[in-house]
């Protein structure tokens, strides 16, 4: 159904274009947001992709892997609407609490926030597609166009990273206590 | 004291966290997208679709100056010290430019290409015939240097070849193309063929001969990439760039950039595909 979608827009259907972009917007808004932190800069770019993938469709010649390459797109659009950012990203969601200490569990939640944000995009993205997108390694490479080595480091050092702005805000809960003593 | 947290605790809480957040963006994004394109692609003559040359010629225009400009550098260069040969004697000179040598204009593929004048086609069989494999193998080899950077290939998304290719200027010399690896030529790495066909297309108008005329088609070896193409005097190009430069004719739009219209009569090729029959012979030898 969806490589048929693919094809007809392909050869110029707009109908056809119409109703792949309305089944997958929302996927690609999705992922942008997580990788942006932004709604106004995730609707930029999943609108931007769109528009790519009309544009540049006819140019694909493995219709199965239209998702890989939207998603390719996609991130690239990411990037490029990341440049655009002046102000720091904001994310306009209170979700539920992540786990069972509601405390703990918004602190976790800010800290993440904010080292996330000091990520640069590239690794932002590999986050991202590795765990929303439960993408493998080999299939996270493809779509960020770079070999699987660099997925791997990327992915490293943006673990480490998180883990640093986490394992800072519990130091920083040990420290409090005796510093007001 | 902190327990530092252990991997699994952090894939468990970046799960989460990443896995938070909206899944739906704003209905009036899928209505912009919709608004926009009917204007993104244009029907060529041949019946395939590509992009619009004018946008194509607002998005491209800097990369290809900056190219071209690379390509002079790199090829004077590369002739300096030697590194590229002479592969072979030098094609006759042109006939005399008139209106007689206009090529057709074809309303068909490359399979049914445009009359080619017998200079090109001279060029064509020196580009084709003389070149030892042992050089092309070195091409090869030197392509896949990675110092000297790369780009994916064109149709091959996650195959990472060379940022070079291997065209012959109109006196046998042998020039260096070199596609930037620090611009992404497409997001998807398959996107990136208009944009190479237009810049190889372009070059080979320059190094070939500058006084055909005529248009003509070429498309991609599936079909579904089609360029449609003029061919315009040097004066004629001339008096539309900003800049041509007198050695090389590589040295366009320094002045802003090429204009609005021209990429259209920029676009020139012969009875081969550059891209198929050029660029492969550098990527594979």
């Amino acid at each position: 159904m969806r490589q048929d979608l693919v094809s007809r827009a392909q050869r110029g259907d707009e109908g056809a274009f119409a109703e792949l972009a309305t089944a997958t917007i929302d996927r690609l808004f999705a992922i942008a947001f997580r990788i942006l932190r932004d709604v106004d800069a995730a609707n930029d770019a999943a609108q931007e992709t769109l528009v790519k993938i009309w544009r540049e469709l006819p140019a694909l010649r493995d219709l199965e892997r239209f998702e890989a390459w939207s998603y390719r797109i996609l991130v690239n659009a990411c990037y490029a609407e990341q440049r655009k950012l002046r102000r720091p990203p904001v994310a306009l969601v209170m979700p539920a609490p992540i786990g069972d200490d509601p405390i703990g569990a918004l602190a976790d939640r800010d800290q993440l926030e904010r080292g996330f944000l000091r990520l640069p995009p590239e690794q932002r993205a590999a986050l991202v597609l590795q765990h929303f997108l439960d993408l493998s390694l080999a299939d996270i490479a493809e779509v960020m166009g770079v070999p699987v080595g660099t997925v791997r480091s990327r992915l490293h050092y943006a673990r480490e990273a998180m883990r640093a702005a986490l394992e800072a805000d519990l130091r920083a809960a040990d420290v409090r206590p005796g510093a007001t003593a | 004291m902190t327990t530092p947290l252990t991997d699994s605790d952090l894939d468990r809480l970046l799960g989460a966290w990443i896995d938070e957040g909206p899944t739906m963006g704003a209905d009036m994004t899928l209505d912009r997208v919709m608004a926009r394109i009917p204007t993104l692609r244009q029907r060529s003559r041949v019946g395939g679709w590509m992009p619009h040359g004018t946008q194509l010629l607002r998005t491209q225009a800097p990369i290809l100056a900056g190219l071209v400009a690379l390509v002079t550098l790199m090829g004077g260069l590369a002739l300096a010290f030697g590194i590229i040969t002479r592969p072979g004697p030098a094609p006759s000179p042109p006939p005399p430019a008139s209106a007689g040598a206009t090529v057709a204009p074809s309303a068909s593929t490359s399979t049914e290409a445009s009359p080619v004048p017998a200079r090109s086609e001279a060029l064509i069989a020196e580009i084709r015939g003389p070149v030892p494999l042992s050089t092309r193998r070195d091409w090869v080899a030197k392509s896949r240097d990675p110092s000297l950077g790369e780009v994916s290939r064109p149709g091959a998304p996650s195959t990472s070849v060379n940022g070079y290719i291997f065209t012959p200027d109109s006196m046998g010399r042998w020039f260096i193309i070199y596609l930037d690896p620090t611009h992404n030529y497409a997001d998807a790495a398959t996107t990136a063929r208009d944009d190479l066909r237009v810049l190889i297309a372009w070059s080979f108008w320059n190094i070939i001969d500058p006084t055909l005329r005529g248009s003509g088609s070429f498309s991609s070896d599936d079909g579904e990439c089609a360029i449609t193409f003029e061919v315009f005097t040097e004066a004629e190009i001339a008096g539309t760039l900003d800049c041509v430069d007198v050695l090389g004719r590589y040295s366009v739009g320094a002045q802003g950039g090429i204009q609005d219209g021209v990429i259209e009569r920029l676009l020139a090729t012969f009875s081969f595909d550059p891209v198929r029959d050029v660029f492969e012979i550098g990527a594979d030898g």
